[in-house]
């Protein structure tokens, strides 16, 4: 064998047994991240009546909540001028991330004479009042803040800022009444009114 | 570039930054309100009737109104209505006034010899009387009293008792002369018949919660 090819089979010999012994000193390191994000989420949790008017027809049971807790219909009946309905609904953060109420909207769906099936005069229409109260609680304690009308669609609550942290609540008291100068001409009439409380991630 | 290309790019963008603008999370709950009002309601029942002479009818009468017509009635007697009216609406309501809004078919010749009498009565309970010579009721037709004078309950009945006196006439058969009566003196007190209607009004109005 001459002494060139010797050299050359040595030196690939001796790169094999290097690259075995690199591969002996080696080992695979896995590093797994987990990136879950935060979760969102508001829902009715309670329910409860307050003041009711003598004659007026208003009970717990007169308040329903749906199945997935994102929408309640409260119902009252018989009411007559000057006389109220006392509501309140509270409404718990059940997401992992603190929520802000970014406001509130009232719509009157309609008002009309049952009787007749007619719309009610402007007048008449206006004669249902809602009276919110909404009371959070943050992290620097309870916030309060209140806001009314009668008007067909409204933005309330457009400047109160409560945030409200993961498993706390915000309450809505509500206060519904038919206005003591309600003509006869509302007698025999049903309102329809949503309540929309928004809330937006508070960061 | 052509227009239209641009358009299409703006547009691109636009809707890319209203996605940024959304990107927040939002959450609502919505909570509907219905609320019903009451009703008012004041209906007519029935009546009932003692007759010492004529006949008695009772028409129109729904709501809170009813019209008494007598017919035949002569002196010395006295007849009676009694009207029931019930509350048929929701909440209670004030009864403010009883009115009788017409009063007719009577001759002047007697107007001083008939009187009405209108009592209201809530059970045992009166809460107004009010008694006119017939001629009297028609004068004062627009009276009003918004005062309550009874808070009637739902399903709760009233009862208005009208009482019609015809007087005895003071004719030559039992008075001999009367100067002032000289159209009825010459008459023979039975052959004296007179007709009388009148309108009865409830006048009521809405519970209010003061």
């Amino acid at each position: 064998m001459k002494k060139s090819k010797l050299i050359i089979i040595v030196a690939i010999v001796a790169l094999l047994v290097v690259g075995g012994a690199y591969a002996a000193w080696t080992s695979r390191t896995t590093v797994s991240v987990n990136a879950s994000s935060g979760e969102m989420d508001v829902a009715i949790s309670a329910t409860s009546v307050g003041k009711v008017s003598e004659y007026v027809v208003f009970a717990k049971n007169n308040i329903t909540v749906s199945e997935d807790q994102k929408a309640a219909t409260v119902s009252i009946s018989n009411l007559y001028p000057g006389a109220e309905a006392n509501a309140t609904i509270t409404i718990t953060n059940t997401g992992t991330i603190p929520v802000k109420l970014s406001g509130c909207t009232q719509e009157r769906i309609s008002a009309v004479d049952t009787t007749t099936n007619k719309p009610l005069s402007a007048t008449d229409a206006s004669m249902l009042i809602v009276k919110y109260n909404a009371t959070a609680n943050t992290k620097t304690g309870q916030v309060k803040a209140s806001d009314t009308s009668a008007a067909a669609t409204a933005t309330l609550f457009s400047t109160a800022t409560m945030v409200i942290e993961a498993g706390q609540t915000i309450s809505f008291d509500m206060q519904i009444l038919l206005d003591k100068n309600a003509a006869d001409s509302t007698e025999n009439a049903l309102y329809t009114f949503k309540f929309t409380p928004m809330f937006v991630q508070a960061n | 570039m052509s227009k239209a290309k641009l358009a299409v790019l703006i547009i691109a963008i636009l809707l890319l930054l209203t996605g940024v603008a959304y990107a927040r999370w939002t959450e609502q709950v919505n909570i509907q309100i219905l609320a019903k009002t009451a009703e008012t309601k004041l209906s007519f029942v029935d009546y009932t009737s003692r007759l010492d002479s004529g006949s008695v009818s009772v028409t129109n009468a729904e709501k809170a109104q009813a019209t008494v017509t007598f017919k035949g009635i002569t002196p010395a007697t006295g007849n009676t209505v009694t009207l029931r009216f019930k509350n048929t609406g929701t909440i209670p309501i004030d009864i403010d006034d009883i009115k009788v809004l017409y009063v007719g078919g009577y001759s002047d010749d007697y107007k001083n010899d008939i009187r009405l009498t209108v009592e209201g009565y809530a059970g045992e309970k009166r809460f107004l009387q009010k008694d006119k010579k017939i001629f009297q009721w028609k004068a004062n037709k627009s009276s009003s009293n918004r005062d309550e004078l009874y808070q009637l309950p739902v399903n709760g009945i009233i009862e208005i008792i009208c009482d019609l006196e015809f007087d005895e006439i003071k004719t030559i058969d039992n008075f001999g002369q009367n100067k002032k009566e000289d159209a009825k003196k010459d008459t023979d007190s039975s052959d004296i018949q007179q007709n009388v209607s009148f309108v009865v009004e409830v006048d009521y109005s809405r519970f209010n919660q003061n």
